[in-house]
């Protein structure tokens, strides 16, 4: 078995730290890589950066759409942009409710698009079922490895 | 009486007419005295009744004058145009205050028509005004004339008089300035408008620093959470305590700032109307809270049939605070019920959501309605918090009024009303208090 990965993009530490320990408990085996802004998160994928060598591209992308640096929308739109990351499953995961956010990571090409529910419960649940959803049920697209 | 004759008659009696004549005499000296008895009377009455006529007269002249000084010093004291044309359109009469707006001396207004006075080029209201002659209805209307120190809006309202006849033979017209007035009420409504888009606003930031303060909640209410399942064996009971007392006040926390959050967007936000099935949304509203919370079973009963015009967001959750807050006062209760009925009464229609729980004290029938309220403890139930402040702020949005009855021990009824009828929501009402 291909060992996997998610790439977790979040700036939150206290947000990044919970939703590690939701997917963990429940997609075993699986690594959490965390960037806790959009420029790390570019140089993890390409591979790019002092530290980050090249390395297999994640199953699954988590990205938060407020981040310094970069924010989450250009991450997303050079992912798309990219021959090595085009087909890459990017759920946008987000606080945000501005209605325009929405229509925006839909129009640069994200999967899916979550709000991040407020309650803690809920938050942990959602998480939890977006990691057993991309990782178990959803086919990952053919050719990934770079 | 005997009257002795002058002379005899050759046979010795008195002949007649030496009898009739002095008798003739006394009754004709009489007549006359009587005669001039009675015209000195008649003369006498003549007089009095004259003089008391004069009197009379005099009196009638002096309260006529009176009466009519009286009438011009008011109509020349009132700030307020007073104005007569006759059928001509020639002024009759204009009072002190119309000479001072009209600028000329009464010389050259009495007797003559506008046109005499300003011009042919004078807007004429000569085709109204022949409506009153006609029809003899009152008139009422505005009028923005434009004066030397600028247009000024006038309040005018014109009439008929009527002569002995009954026939309109003139026309009354009275000006009041309103511009002052206008303009304050102008301002009035540019700040009553000011204000309610500040409301929304206020709203609306209220509801996102809501949000804002949830996020940091989360990463409390989780590490507390998974501190407890996963290191519940480091801590001592002490330990657990303080961990369940740091757990209980961030969902307290959470929990205020979520009807925070339902507060704001129920005041601020578009109202939509449609006609809704009441009876169907308490079911669902009713089977829902069940669903979240399986270990309260509580009985409700809907009455059928029960519709109403609103919003329906937010007629959801006034039934979700209600609702809610009946099944927290009767928690634990066997045979626990709550009924919602509802009774057309004219153009509205009055909801009541009962239950049989733990009630509440009738003097407290206000402070309920207020955010946060501090009741006394009728057990240890957990207060309303926002629950009915947010149902008094969507029902006022539809106009509609809430009110609430109830004993300790005994229940309580919450009732409030929606219209039953297509005219438009009022979004404020008159004596409505805003919070």
């Amino acid at each position: 078995m291909k060992p996997s990965s998610i790439l977790l993009v979040e700036d939150n530490p206290d947000d990044a730290l919970l939703s590690k320990r939701a997917l963990e408990k429940h997609c075993a085996g699986i690594e959490i890589v965390i960037a806790a802004d959009g420029v790390l998160a570019l140089e993890i994928l390409f591979g790019t950066g002092p530290e980050h060598p090249p390395r297999d591209l994640p199953a699954l992308v988590l990205l938060d759409l407020k981040l310094p640096r970069v924010g989450g929308h250009e991450v997303l739109r050079r992912i798309r942009a990219d021959e090595r990351t085009r087909r890459l499953p990017v759920v946008v995961l987000t606080s945000s409710r501005e209605d325009q956010d929405l229509s925006t990571s839909y129009d640069l090409g994200c999967n899916s698009y979550i709000r991040k529910p407020v309650d803690f419960a809920q938050f942990m649940l959602a998480v939890q079922t977006l990691g057993m959803y991309w990782m178990v049920l959803n086919e990952v697209p053919p050719d990934r490895l770079a | 009486m005997n009257f002795l004759p002058h002379s005899l008659t050759p046979n010795g009696s008195v002949p007649t007419w030496q009898c009739v004549a002095p008798l003739l005499i006394a009754v004709l000296t009489a007549l006359t005295a009587g005669l001039v008895l009675w015209l000195a009377r008649a003369l006498e009455v003549r007089n009095k009744v004259r003089g008391e006529a004069n009197k009379l007269l005099a009196d009638h002249a002096r309260a006529a004058r009176e009466t009519s000084e009286r009438m011009q010093a008011i109509l020349d004291a009132v700030p307020v145009t007073i104005m007569v044309k006759d059928r001509e359109g020639r002024f009759v009469f204009v009072n002190q205050a119309g000479l001072a707006e009209l600028a000329l001396p009464r010389e050259a207004i009495i007797g003559r028509t506008i046109v005499d006075i300003w011009g042919p080029d004078v807007v004429q209201s000569a085709s109204a005004e022949k409506c009153i002659y006609e029809t003899g209805e009152t008139q009422t209307f505005d009028q923005v004339v434009e004066m030397g120190s600028g247009p000024r809006t006038f309040g005018v309202f014109r009439f008929p008089l009527r002569n002995a006849r009954g026939e309109v033979h003139e026309i009354g017209i009275v000006g009041t300035d309103v511009t002052e007035r206008q303009t304050r009420e102008q301002e009035l409504r540019r700040e009553h408008d000011r204000l309610e888009v500040l409301h929304g606003e206020l709203a609306v930031f209220s509801a996102s620093i809501s949000q804002e303060l949830r996020t940091p909640l989360r990463a409390v209410e989780g590490f507390s959470r998974i501190l407890l399942e996963d290191y519940a064996t480091a801590l001592d009971a002490t330990g657990r305590d303080y961990l369940l007392r740091i757990r209980n006040g961030s969902q307290r926390m959470a929990s205020l700032l979520d009807d925070l959050i339902e507060l704001s967007l129920v005041t601020s936000g578009n109202l939509r109307r449609e006609l809704i099935d009441l009876s169907e949304l308490a079911t669902e509203v009713a089977a829902r809270l069940a669903q979240r919370n399986p270990a309260h079973a509580v009985a409700v009963e809907t009455a059928p049939d029960m519709e109403a015009w609103g919003d329906p967001h937010l007629v959801r959750q006034v039934f979700e605070s209600l609702l809610g807050n009946a099944r927290k006062f009767t928690a634990g209760q066997p045979g626990a019920l709550i009924t919602v009925s509802s009774a057309t009464v004219g153009a509205e229609l009055v909801v009541c959501v009962r239950d049989n729980g733990a009630g509440f004290d009738m003097k407290d029938k206000d402070e309920i309605f207020l955010p946060f309220p501090r009741l006394e403890a009728t057990s240890d139930h957990e207060g309303t918090g926002l629950g009915l402040a947010v149902v008094r702020r969507a029902i006022a949005r539809h106009g509609g009024r809430v009110w609430a009855e109830g004993n300790p021990g005994e229940g309580a009824a919450v009732y409030f009303t929606l219209s039953v009828r297509t005219a438009p929501i009022p979004q404020a009402r008159v004596n409505q208090e805003v919070s």
